[in-house]
């Protein structure tokens, strides 16, 4: 019994302290750290996958549907009741003065470069990694012109890269062109899932649009031709490279919008794809039988007659009494893009515009009654880049370069780009031509009365063919911008962009429409938004956005400054 | 196990002995104290009768008494512990009483050992457990509500089956780790996961530890400090005690929101959306328009209908109505009527049976708790099993074993939500207005989520809990006991999940094309299965040594522990279930989806302790524990944390003999010392890459992705927990009166925090380091008093007090935004503007524009169609600038804005009342809250949150030219905010949360002895209970003053206040032993 009590007593003496040294080490079961994550190129592609939804939202998720449709309505292709409005204080916080994206493809591409892989696969990944990078400088340039920029993860007691001074634009726009250099120089052409992972061609389409956006931000706003020259260079060859692939087609319109499977469209370079109870979208829903906010006036006028001629000049135009006559005799885009046979007057039509002016280039009508055609059920598929986008890059990016010292536009030009577009299958338009630097259809120049007198009549063609084959994509805000016409927005000057359908009351006799608020009593052009102040462009400085606050303070309290955008 | 426990059953069978009838017998005899001097005015009386009497100036007594030499006999009075003597065969009886010092011999449990309440030098306070007894509460925290002062228990929602959240002394307790302070909660000296597993019954008593002193011996996870519960115990050498005891109760939803009437909701819906829009004809929500026809409808469907029972059947053109192609409906309907049971059951019984022989004791317990939910149809149900057992035996005269099982297992059944758990069906109870169609048109039913629950199948939530422990005790010398601990705890989940279609008129969509079809989305067409399994083995070993050497006693522990802790969690989903009545994986033809989950942590430490007292006056208590935790970083896992406390009984000194007569006790303590405080987060300890889905899918796969990995953590150590605590014990009028008071004030340094603020640029949250600091300080104060009446009256009351505050005190935040964490915040702040009154037309000149001297609330007129005019609020120009603003929102630049109240609770109260009387007694216990705010969310509070869904009765009375004196605004859409226009933040509808609680009543009489015992029950009791009764608070609206934001609502704020209801119920019950 005596041997009980020393054998317990080695018991205790053994399990207290006679445990292994790492009885205390728990590395998470569950999760990978950034030691032992980084072996396969497997695992560097799953990395890769966090960048898209950010990048390539399409049309969202849940109840959301990305920029395209009222996604992105600050613009003068919607009317709604209370329209949007230019930011009008400074945050006080964030304000999207955010760099974690910066940080994430800075990482990415740091740890790529030492992946146990083949050469090719680490310049592969390591042009996808600089490709998000370039995306989101880009977006930062956007919203606030000069920012820091870094090509390496910070660490936290660098102040003096913390808290540098803001990158001239330039200076980083120059480093997103290297990005995207080296992106289409190391991307891989094939990739195992065409259309849904990152290809050159995706990369190319990218350049084109972020390119042509900083060339021409370059000569309208900085009126610097040299870089406005390079960066619209690099657009137009990114553009052309892929029209050169030879890989594109176009084929029916709305079909690109409406499709549940955009695999194997023609069209379609990068699109997100939607699956019933997997991930699905609400934009369907929304053009379908919500109400909805409405096109403007203003965004209707500028589909051309099928002769090819602005609707003012055209003798095909039928005017604007009655849908039947909107419709008539127009680019067949109006018909595929908007309500072709009915308007939609709020206190008539459950599912009414603010404009009487439906939107349904998204809406597919095979499952418009089912479950999935309602709510934030709709499955069908985003594009993120299409053809249709680059030719009109091409387009404006080779017209604009024209203008600050480089190569002259020609008829070859328009061929390869607006023109493929006016002969895509269903739509029908006589071929844009040049012709001694005017525009020009069957031969013969006409210069729209409507056009913006500041615009040479060339390049506002070609901006009516952006503004048409990519209406309610979510470009219209960035266009505007870059053109540095945000003055179109002003309500009191432009009164077409809170103008409707026109419409007679006597029409609806069951209905009251009592406070439907129309241009001339009891008819005329809708106003959507009656009431309210309305939004006028007197400020210039909205062209970039303010940066918060807390940031400025936050500089100056360790010594640094931090510059605040200029007039805010 | 089973054998034992059989075994154990035959012993007890075996044990229940015959008693014979009974004649009565005449008892004579006296009454001294110890000296032999005689006691007058002793009451002397039959245990649990009625039958006593009073011994004369003599000290001497005669009872005539049933013959029954398993009666007892009882001798009290005042000053005295009371006596209880079999009567046996005897006739006389001599007895010496002893004097009491009430409470203070009482034993306490404390860490690792018990000490006499007399002795304890740190702050312990320890619950009456007859506060568990009796009354329809589901578990222990509940139980526990209002009764020790520094706890604070409180439960978000009255839903079934779901833990309350215990903090002790402090609310967020440190900012450094999640989960507050949340004292840990050892049952038997081991942590419990899970409070289900312990049945209230089952309790013996509870300690609660609060100080670092206290504390420190658990270590590791203690910082918060320990609520102790120990279990009960047979006891040897008696003969074995059956107890049976049962409640039944019913219960009824308290305050809850109600929805406005038809017609008033539709008026204030229309009036608001019209701000925004005035040119609207009609406003639709869901497919259901309003216009004024519509109001007028539902005004004259109410005066023709209202009130009538109608049947479900909804008919066109009286209830509803297609005009225009677009749906109105006119029909009002109550959905808490047709949704919630006005009365539903619960009922507990739980039996006992304990005893011991000489060398062994035992204990079995077994409860059932059996709890409906409020639901109509599809009720959620919640049934629980108890069981625990326990035996202890001396194999030697120095070697005992013991031996524990605590068992549990609880079924949960509710309908399957066809949406998130956020939004549960209570939301949608009181989301619509009025007129949303409950009813059905041709026999189908409208899209709506009493028909949605109807149309559920049951989810099944199946918990086993089980804990095993053995252990053994060593007396190798005297004095010295060595104890070995090993418990092994196993928490398993089962969730069988059946989603299925549903069908109705989905007007949502279809909006007056009324077809009758599927709408749900198919991705509710599922089975799912979740299954978890939590295991956790826990080694304790310890070695006490107690030595007295004349007027010094030692006490000496030292020891150590180990905890391993280890989670899996798999859950398989299967789509497009061909028969939703059998929802199973195998009959499942879609997608398929798993998921998984795996967690382990371990902690190691020694500790020691050393109690000296002198003369049982001074009092000394040193502890050290060096601790070590894996959830620290690598090379910073160890901490040492000292801590001592000290006493002095200065009513023991001669020199206050003078106080005698008064004061009977007085002892003056103070402990301090720290405590270390681990779990940190693991993203801060390793560069986490977290995997999750990426939502981009890839031929119908979602792409998996993982995280960014962190900033580079900087070693990581622990917090360091201190505490100093002063505080007085007092005892009045021969022990009567008692009071006790505690003033702590807790310092939580090294604090897992941003070392810096670092800019945005830095593209991710600052690495965290121990850097930042806050202090805790508070008190709480105890104040209770017991008086026996010679006629056998005894009362007895508690009260309870108690408050703190949490401020930081070291933050590394330059910027000093009042929206953030900054050096000098009080937790819980809530910064606001005060609200002057509603604006009058006189406010405005003809063009609407505010008239001169005015301050301009122009910085809130953002949205292009809101501007501040009649009947709307009007801000106080705090700073005299002329504009209400809210500067940089900054410390130093706040404008207009100030703090406005705290959401942190103040003044927590509890009083207990007790009385009985020959049998009869009566217990009241009330709790409540002196100080709490809260700024909300949601509708319930910001009227026109949505206008188009619910308003609320609470609402209508809103500003009109004829109605200026209003309390709320003109109605506005809010746009889905609780900070903009009408409703910034601001003291007039900041929430008053401090309410004052009728917790319980219980009113019970047993039984005379001499009754019960002819059927050989030794007590019998019946009672009858109240819950929640009824309560005061100043709320301006109808919710419950205990309500808060649920878990799950935290994901949308906006259903604040549309929970699972509290409810008040009544109960009754009898306990009885043999």
């Amino acid at each position: 019994m005596k041997n009980l009590k020393i054998y317990s007593l080695v018991i205790l003496a053994l399990a207290m302290f006679g445990c292994e040294e790492d009885f205390l080490e728990t590395p998470p079961k569950d999760k990978f750290t950034d030691e032992n994550y980084w072996k396969t190129e497997e695992n560097v592609e799953t990395f890769a996958f966090g960048f898209y939804p950010e990048y390539f939202t399409g049309y969202g998720s849940s109840f959301t549907w990305g920029n395209y449709f009222s996604g992105q309505s600050l613009n003068d292709d919607f009317g709604p009741s209370n329209p949007g409005r230019f930011i009008q204080q400074v945050p006080t916080s964030d304000g999207g003065w955010d760099f974690a994206w910066v940080r994430k493809a800075n990482i990415f591409i740091d740890r790529v470069q030492g992946v146990p892989m083949e050469q090719e696969a680490i310049e592969h990944w390591t042009g996808v990694g600089r490709l998000f990078r370039a995306l989101e400088y880009h977006d930062l340039v956007k919203a606030f012109g000069d920012v820091p920029y870094y090509d390496s993860e910070i660490s936290e007691d660098d102040n003096e890269q913390l808290y540098k001074a803001r990158d001239s634009r330039t200076f980083v726009m120059d480093k997103v062109l290297e990005d995207f250099q080296y992106a289409a120089d190391h991307v891989r052409g094939n990739v195992s899932s065409e259309g849904l992972m990152v290809d050159r061609n995706v990369v190319l389409s990218l350049m084109s649009r972020v390119f042509l956006y900083e060339g021409t931000w370059q000569k309208y706003h900085e009126g610097n031709s040299a870089k406005a020259a390079e960066y619209l260079e690099a657009a137009k060859w990114a553009a052309s490279e892929v029209i050169a692939s030879g890989e594109f087609s176009l084929g029916n319109y709305r079909q690109v919008f409406t499709s549940l499977s955009l695999s194997g469209n023609p069209e379609v370079i990068l699109y997100r794809e939607y699956e019933l109870g997997m991930l699905t979208h609400a934009l369907n829903s929304y053009n379908n039988k919500e109400p909805q906010t409405g096109p403007t006036k203003n965004a209707i006028e500028t589909y051309l007659a099928t002769d090819g001629l602005p609707i003012s000049i055209s003798p095909l135009y039928q005017g604007d009494l009655g849908i039947e006559n909107v419709m008539a005799n127009r680019d067949s885009r109006i018909s595929e893009t908007f309500v072709p046979y009915e308007l939609r007057v709020n206190g008539v039509s459950s599912r009414y515009s603010t404009t009487a002016y439906a939107t349904h280039k998204f809406l597919n009508e095979e499952i418009a009654a089912k479950p999935e055609g309602s709510s934030n059920l709709n499955p069908t598929d985003a594009p993120i880049l299409r053809y249709g986008e680059v030719l009109v890059n091409y387009a404006e990016a080779a017209a604009e370069l024209a203008t600050v010292g480089g190569e002259a536009f020609s008829q070859e030009d328009l061929d390869k780009s607006i023109n493929v577009l006016r002969s895509r299958p269903g739509i029908d338009l006589p071929d844009l031509q040049i012709i001694g630097g005017e525009p020009a259809v069957n031969g013969v120049v006409y210069d729209d009365p409507a056009r913006d007198a500041s615009v040479p009549s060339i390049i506002w063609e070609i901006r009516r063919e952006r503004r048409v084959e990519l209406m309610m994509e979510g470009f219209r805000l960035d266009d505007l911008r870059r053109w540095k016409k945000l003055d179109y927005l002003d309500m009191i000057v432009n009164f077409d962009i809170n103008r409707g359908a026109w419409i007679v009351k006597a029409d609806y006799p069951d209905a009251n429409l009592t406070n439907l608020i129309l241009t001339e009593g009891e008819q005329g052009y809708i106003i959507p938004a009656p009431a309210g102040t309305p939004r006028v462009f007197d400020d210039p400085k909205v062209y970039l956005n303010p940066l918060p606050l807390d940031q400025i303070t936050l500089y100056r309290d360790q010594g640094f400054t931090l510059e605040q955008n200029p007039g805010w | 196990m089973k054998k034992v426990l059989q075994k154990l059953l035959l012993i007890l069978l075996c044990f229940v002995s015959v008693q014979a009838f009974a004649q009565e017998r005449t008892v004579t005899g006296q009454a001294t104290d110890k000296d032999g001097l005689p006691l007058p005015g002793v009451s002397v009386y039959v245990k649990a009768s009625t039958i006593g009497t009073v011994t004369n100036s003599d000290g001497a007594f005669s009872l005539s008494v049933p013959d029954n030499e398993n009666s007892i006999l009882v001798f009290s009075s005042l000053g005295f512990q009371p006596q209880e003597i079999r009567l046996g065969n005897q006739t006389t009886f001599q007895i010496a009483l002893t004097e009491d010092t009430q409470g203070l011999d009482e034993v306490v449990v404390v860490g690792y050992g018990t000490q006499k309440k007399a002795n304890l030098t740190g702050a312990v306070s320890t619950v009456d457990t007859e506060v568990l007894e009796a009354r329809p509460i589901t578990d222990v925290a509940r139980g526990l509500q209002g009764t020790t002062p520094g706890l604070t228990i409180t439960a978000p929602s009255g839903q079934i089956g779901e833990n309350p959240i215990i903090k002790l002394r402090g609310s967020v307790g440190t900012l450094g780790t999640g989960g507050g302070a949340e004292p840990l909660i050892l049952v038997d000296n081991v942590e419990i996961a899970n409070l289900q597993m312990i049945n209230p019954e089952d309790i013996e008593s509870i300690s609660v530890l609060k100080d670092a002193a206290s504390t420190s011996i658990y270590g590791a996870r203690a910082a918060w400090g320990v609520i102790l519960i120990t279990t009960k115990k047979g006891k040897r050498g008696t003969d074995p005690v059956v107890s049976y005891s049962n409640n039944f109760s019913w219960a009824t939803p308290t305050t809850t929101p109600k929805v406005a009437p038809a017609a008033e909701g539709a008026e204030m819906g229309f009036a608001a959306v019209r701000r925004r829009i005035p040119s609207l004809e009609s406003f639709g929500v869901v497919g259901m328009y309003v216009d004024q026809t519509a109001i007028d409808r539902m005004r004259e469907w109410e005066e023709l209908y209202g009130g009538q029972d109608l049947g479900p059947e909804m008919v066109l053109d009286r209830d509803f109505e297609i005009r225009d192609g677009r749906l109105f409906f006119y029909r009002s309907w109550d959905p808490r009527k047709l949704f919630v049971k006005e009365w539903t059951p619960q009922q507990k019984q739980d039996i006992s049976v304990s005893g011991g022989s000489e060398k062994t004791n035992y204990y079995i317990g077994l409860g059932r708790l059996d709890q409906q939910g409020v639901l109509k149809v599809n009720p959620d149900e919640f049934v629980r099993n108890n069981l625990n057992l326990s035996v202890n035996t001396s194999i030697t005269d120095w070697f005992d074993a013991r031996a524990s099982v605590l068992y549990s297992t609880s079924n949960s059944t509710k309908p399957f939500y066809f949406s998130s758990q956020t939004y549960d069906p209570w939301y949608y109870v009181s989301r619509w207005p009025a007129q949303y169609p409950y009813g059905t048109y041709e026999g189908h039913p409208f899209r709506n989520h009493i028909s949605e629950v109807e149309q559920a199948k049951m989810n099944e939530l199946k918990n086993s809990s089980a804990r095993i422990n053995i252990g053994s005790t060593i007396r190798p010398a005297k004095g010295l006991a060595i104890n070995f601990d090993y418990t092994h705890d196993r928490i398993n989940e089962q969730e069988h999940q059946t989603g299925g279609v549903l069908s109705a008129y989905n007007f949502w969509s279809t909006g007056a094309n009324l077809e009758f079809g599927p709408y749900s989305s198919p991705a509710y067409n599922r089975v799912q299965y979740n299954s978890s399994l939590s295991e956790k083995n826990t080694f304790k070993a310890f070695a006490t040594y107690e030595k007295n050497i004349g007027d010094h006693d030692f006490k000496l522990i030292t020891g150590g522990d180990m905890e391993e802790f280890e989670y899996w969690f798999h859950s398989s989903q299967k789509r497009n279930l061909l028969d939703p009545d059998m929802g199973e994986i195998d009959l499942a033809t879609g997608d398929m989806f798993v998921d998984g989950d795996r967690d382990n942590w371990t902690t190691l430490g020694v500790f020691g302790r050393v109690n000296y007292s002198f003369k049982n006056k001074f009092l000394l208590e040193v502890n050290g524990r060096y601790d070590g935790s894996s959830r620290l970083s690598s090379d910073e896992k160890w901490g040492f944390f000292p801590s001592m406390s000290a006493g002095y009984i200065i009513s023991e000194e001669s020199f206050m003999d003078f106080s005698d007569s008064y004061l009977s006790f007085l002892k003056f303590r103070g402990s301090y010392g720290s405590i270390g405080n681990q779990n940190a987060e693991l993203g801060n300890i390793y560069r986490i890459m977290n995997p999750r889905s990426s939502n981009w899918l890839i031929n119908n796969q979602n792409m998996l992705t993982v995280t960014t990995p962190g900033a580079l953590p900087s070693g990581l150590t622990w917090e360091t927990v201190t505490t100093l605590d002063l505080g007085v014990d007092a005892r009045f009028f021969q022990n009567k009166l008692g009071m006790s008071f505690d003033w702590y004030e807790r310092a939580v340094t090294d604090m897992h925090s941003a070392g810096v603020t670092l800019p945005s640029t830095f593209g991710t949250t600052s690495p965290l380091r121990n850097f930042g600091e806050m202090k805790t300080t508070g008190w709480e104060f105890e104040l209770n008093f017991r008086h026996s009446f010679s006629n056998g009256l005894n009362i007895s009351a508690v009260g309870t007090l108690s408050d703190f505050k949490e401020k930081i005190t070291k933050y590394a935040n330059t910027t000093m935004g009042i929206d953030s964490f900054y050096e000098g915040k009080v937790l819980g702040e809530i910064w606001g503007f005060e609200t002057d009154r509603l604006f009058n037309e006189n406010d405005v000149d003809a063009e609407g524009n505010l008239v001169a001297g005015i301050p301009s609330q122009e910085l809130f007129e953002t949205n292009g169609w809101f501007f501040y005019g009649p009947g709307d609020v009007k801000y106080k120009d705090l700073n005299g600038d002329g504009v209400i603003n809210y500067g940089s929102r900054t410390v130093d630049d706040h404008g207009d804005m100030k703090v406005i109240g705290n959401s942190t609770p103040r003044y927590q109260y509890g009083i207990r009342l007790g009385a009985d009387f020959k049998g009869f007694d009566l217990s009241m216990f009330m709790q409540g809250v002196g100080k709490r705010d809260l700024w909300a969310n949601g509708p319930v509070v910001i009227p026109g949150y949505r206008y188009g869904e619910g308003w609320f009765e609470h609402q209508l009375d809103y500003w009109t030219p004829e109605n200026q004196d209003a309390f709320y605004p003109r109605p506005n859409d809010q746009a889905q905010s609780n900070n903009a226009m009408n409703f910034l933040p601001q003291s007039k509808y900041l929430l008053d949360m401090s309410y004052f609680r009728m917790k319980n009543i219980t009113v019970g009489y047993t039984i005379p002895s001499e009754l019960t015992s002819k059927i050989y029950i030794d007590k019998f009791r019946v009672y009858f209970s109240g819950e929640n009764l009824f309560e005061f608070d100043n709320l301006e609206v109808p919710i419950d003053p205990e309500v808060d934001y649920t878990v799950a609502g935290l994901n949308d704020s906006n259903t604040f206040g549309r929970v699972y209801p509290f409810t008040r119920s009544l109960s009754f019950g009898v306990q009885l032993s043999l």
